[in-house]
């Protein structure tokens, strides 16, 4: 079990962070906001459920990474195709910039990739921390992030060319 | 293109919000059930009488509006005690030998679980007849109940469930929910490869429906359960009593086999054998076994004083704690009978041997252990082979002391037939369903 008290200094301090990720999953402002707190929500009412194997951290996105999923699944919005790809940078009326190229990109990465980059850059979270919050190893994250850079580079290059 | 400038670009991709903080009060009254689930538009302040006429208004559409997780949440109740009923693939066909008729007899495993003390009364059936029954406190939960007694609830409540798919079971639309899932390494190709626990919801009724483990999303073999029934009972309910005589706990047992001239046959069974005639379908019976079965149970055997003070603690403790306490205090496990007598295994003894006949029509090939010549039933060419005994012993592969109704024969999924003919148990073992009809319909019995 995990003290309501810890939830909330990890909500405090970290808001920005579990935002930030679950903007980027739901690519929609409100709905990240809503996600970040139902997710909350949940955390605080069954924080008995904690089994105490990783940190408290990691199991709260663990938490926030599937509630934006489920959001953004229940929206049914279509990830942007390659092929209409623009280089418009202006910000869309929610707060979200459409970034053409780079969110399709993104987009088309496999689920885990594309988490496991969220992770790393908009939260900052180490090899540990992300493993626990995907369910995989420390090495398959390194592994996971190997090949999502690797794969944005080529296509990024491809899409400049 | 170095990481920096992918990092660069994620910059700009999602807004950075470092100047937000969130509302903690919010996440609060939303968990105490003070706010409503959804953020109004405008942070509006009602009167309480306004506010219980929008949830009165509004109570409908979130009921619509509600996941199916939220729902499949919902429909399995709050307590502590899980009773569920699970049908496997273990189960077979009846087949009548007088009208050919074929039935299904499913193989089920009901288990009530206390999520708090951790006990298990788990009941095997097949068909009507229980095979085994027991209730014990397991140190290592079966994948079964550690889905649906601990993870499924929890993947659900926290949020860390999610639909992977969607497939029908039994005719009925389900969403399969993915309650847990890990990836774990296969030596056979050196990679990694996700192993998922997945519970099929219906999409009508929201109940769970089915079982199953996945490995990179494909169903792993015997892994499909149906889920005939599932709830959550309050604190106290449930049935944690069993009947010692159904119960295959602390039971082992011994065996041997040698061979043995036909003209034994009566008297090691006590009664009329049955058989194929010297040779059957072209196949010689080519050898003649005694199987010599010994079962044991172990003896349960009082305990007192301080190992009785020390359990008195563990049972005062709750949930895993108490798990935990027990089983180290001593490697036999400890048990407490309803009269408050504390118990443990004792010595296994041993009763009277029971004694099989085998008849082995096929081929004989040489021992390669002991050089013995034609000493060997060759399996893997065409073969019948003919198991008769006077019990139906309790640890026959998949049927156990299960006996078909006279007149018929259960095909198990193990390719097995088994049937009772004048009080004699008789298993077949041939190729085919065919073969092992063909095979049942000419027993005939073993002159003297």
């Amino acid at each position: 079990m995990v003290e309501e008290g810890e939830i909330e200094r990890i909500y405090r301090d970290r808001y920005s962070a579990f935002l930030r990720v679950a903007v980027a999953i739901v690519r929609d402002e409100q709905l990240g906001e809503e996600a970040v707190h139902d997710a909350f929500v949940r955390a605080l009412r069954h924080r008995r459920g904690f089994s105490g194997r990783g940190s408290v951290q990691g199991w709260l996105f663990r938490i926030v990474v599937n509630e934006a999923r489920r959001r953004h699944a229940a929206e049914r919005r279509p990830a942007p195709r390659l092929r209409t790809i623009t280089h418009e940078q202006d910000a869309s009326p929610n707060g979200h910039r459409k970034h053409g190229a780079l969110e399709a990109l993104v987009a088309a990465l496999p689920e885990r990739q594309r988490l496991a980059l969220f992770l790393r850059y908009y939260a900052d979270l180490d090899y540990e921390a992300i493993a626990v919050v995907l369910g995989v190893k420390p090495g398959t994250v390194a592994a996971t992030l190997h090949a999502a850079h690797s794969a944005l580079r080529r296509d990024l290059l491809e899409v400049e060319r | 293109m170095t990481e920096n400038r992918i990092a660069e670009l994620l910059e700009e991709l999602t807004p950075s919000y470092d100047d937000r903080r969130g509302s903690w009060e919010r996440v609060e009254a939303s968990a105490a059930g003070q706010a409503r689930r959804r953020f109004a538009p405008f942070g509006l302040v009602a009167v309480a009488v306004a506010a219980a006429a929008l949830l009165v208004l509004a109570w409908p559409f979130h009921a619509q509006q509600a996941s199916l997780l939220d729902r499949a949440r919902a429909a399995i109740g709050d307590g502590p005690v899980l009773h569920v009923v699970l049908r496997g693939e273990w189960g077979g066909t009846l087949v009548d030998l007088g009208t050919g008729e074929r039935s299904a007899v499913n193989g089920d495993d009901e288990y009530w679980y206390d999520t708090r003390d951790g006990r298990v009364h788990s009941v095997e059936r097949l068909g009507d007849a229980v095979l085994n029954e027991q209730v014990s406190r397991p140190a290592q939960l079966s994948t079964e109940l550690e889905a649906l007694g601990r993870d499924y609830k929890h993947a659900l409540e926290t949020g860390t469930a999610h639909v992977s798919g969607e497939g029908i079971v039994d005719g009925e639309p389900v969403a399969w929910v993915t309650i847990h899932s890990e990836l774990l390494p296969d030596v056979a190709d050196g990679k990694d490869h996700e192993v998922a626990q997945q519970v099929a919801v219906s999409k009508r009724t929201f109940e769970p429906l089915a079982l199953r483990a996945t490995r990179d999303g494909k169903q792993g073999p015997d892994t499909f359960q149906r889920v005939l029934g599932l709830e959550f009972l309050p604190d106290g309910a449930g049935d944690f009593t069993a009947s010692p005589a159904l119960s295959l706990d602390g039971q082992g047992f011994m065996q041997g086999r040698e061979p043995m001239p036909l003209d034994q046959a009566h008297e090691t069974l006590g009664r009329t054998p049955l058989w194929l005639g010297r040779e059957y379908g072209g196949l010689p019976l080519a050898a003649v076994d005694r199987v010599t079965t010994r079962i044991g149970r172990h003896q349960e055997v009082r305990i007192t004083g301080r190992k009785v003070s020390a359990a008195k603690r563990c049972a005062k403790l709750r949930g895993a704690a108490g798990g935990d306490c027990f089983r180290a205090l001593d490697r036999s496990p400890i048990e407490v009978r309803p009269d408050g007598v504390f118990t443990t295994k004792g010595p296994m003894v041993f009763s009277d041997a029971q004694t099989d006949v085998v008849l082995f029509y096929g081929t004989l090939g040489d021992d390669p252990t002991t050089y013995r010549r034609d000493s060997i039933p060759l399996l893997d060419q065409p073969h019948v082979t003919v198991t008769e005994s006077a019990q139906a012993s309790p640890f026959r592969p998949i049927v156990g002391s299960y006996v078909p109704p006279a007149g018929s024969v259960f095909l198990a999924a193990n390719g097995s037939g088994y049937l009772q003919v004048d009080g004699v148990n008789v298993t077949i073992e041939a190729k085919g369903e065919e073969a092992i009809l063909a095979a049942t319909r000419a027993l005939a019995p073993m002159p003297d």
